[in-house]
């Protein structure tokens, strides 16, 4: 790789990253929505972060796994109970990564 | 209701020193989920050739998990810029719709600090975010305290991939690959109450099933987000009819 190639590709894509998450913040902030619009836009938490949070489990390597080596699968039911039944992130966080560590021990 | 006023008033009698203490600790759990993908970015990106001022360099500037690695994939097998950048775009392309969310709840913010706000968005700040803000105006301090300890966590992660190279063991080994879906789960959940938000959050995942499967690839997330708000927007108008 040529040094100056790397250097173009942290310029372009510091550029582009920096350009998606600013804009709609700099662009919308000041915006009067209406109340339609308020009333939608309550949603759009729940369905990005369900759809990271189904991409994560299901598909963790970017393809979908349903097979018995994704252990994310197993891992994900007792994160789900401990988040429904404590609403503790740390907690929640803890519990899926000793459950993904013990699935995978499990499996070996 | 009265735990939320309770909330709110211990909020506003809140230190300065009390939002900075308060924003570490809701950085914490990001030690968890940052911390080791940006080691794992340091080894990579080290192993593939870039030196260690390009590596922490390119996880400072870009400041994402997703792109960076898939850049050094690219990069590996000497693809062409344009290449990289519209991966980078593809990718990142979930960051608008995280920004756009965010944006009003930002309005007392003035030009800089929602630039500066908008530099350092990340899914995970967003998803710490979000729920905060749901319930109270956001605390400056405390919200810039979240989002420079998430930076800071990311960019001495990678630095530490970089330095102890494949020494490092393997953080999937003991379950830490699993930190950032767990977060996701932690996070959304508590937001999910009504029957209307349990059928969008169910769309959204089925919607993600249905979209990678046919191959959307990284507009997956963008895709599944759309049908699931235009079921949003379907639930209203049902409720109001």
């Amino acid at each position: 790789m040529e040094t100056s190639v790397i250097y173009y590709a942290i310029l372009g894509m510091g550029l582009i990253s920096i350009a998606v998450r600013t804009a709609p913040i700099m662009l919308l902030a000041r915006r009067r929505l209406s109340g339609k619009m308020l009333e939608v836009g309550r949603f759009l938490p729940i369905a990005v972060l369900s759809a990271m949070a189904v991409s994560g489990v299901f598909a963790p390597g970017g393809r979908l796994e349903f097979g018995s080596d994704n252990v994310f699968l197993a891992a994900a039911l007792p994160t789900l109970v401990v988040a429904v039944v404590t609403r503790q992130m740390l907690l929640t966080i803890v519990v899926g990564i000793v459950a993904t560590a013990l699935a995978r021990w499990l499996l070996i | 209701m009265d735990t939320k006023t309770a909330s709110s008033d211990r909020q506003a009698a809140r230190s300065v020193s009390g939002d900075i203490r308060r924003g570490v600790i809701l950085t914490l759990p990001m030690l968890l989920v940052f911390g080791p993908i940006g080691v794992t970015f340091g080894v990579i990106a080290t192993e593939a050739g870039l030196s260690p001022f390009q590596t922490i360099l390119m996880s400072f500037v870009v400041y994402t998990g997703a792109a960076q690695l898939a850049a050094i994939q690219l990069l590996i097998f000497d693809a062409p810029l344009v290449t990289v950048y519209l991966t980078t775009l593809v990718i990142n392309s979930r960051l608008l719709v995280l920004s756009a969310t965010l944006a009003p709840h930002l309005s007392k913010f003035g030009f800089f600090l929602r630039l500066f706000y908008g530099l350092q968005l990340t899914d995970a700040s967003f998803a710490i975010h979000v729920s905060h803000f749901a319930k109270a105006p956001p605390r400056r301090v405390e919200v810039f305290t979240t989002n420079i300890f998430a930076h800071v966590i990311w960019v001495v992660g990678t630095s530490i991939g970089v330095i102890a190279g494949s020494a490092v063991p393997d953080p999937a080994q003991i379950g830490l690959d699993f930190a950032m879906p767990a977060m996701f789960i932690a996070l959304a959940i508590p937001l999910i109450r009504s029957k209307a938000e349990v059928v969008v959050a169910i769309t959204s995942g089925l919607a993600v099933i249905g979209f990678n499967a046919i191959g959307f690839q990284h507009w997956t997330i963008l895709a599944a987000t759309a049908v699931a708000m235009i079921v949003a927007f379907g639930a209203i108008r049902w409720k109001r009819a």
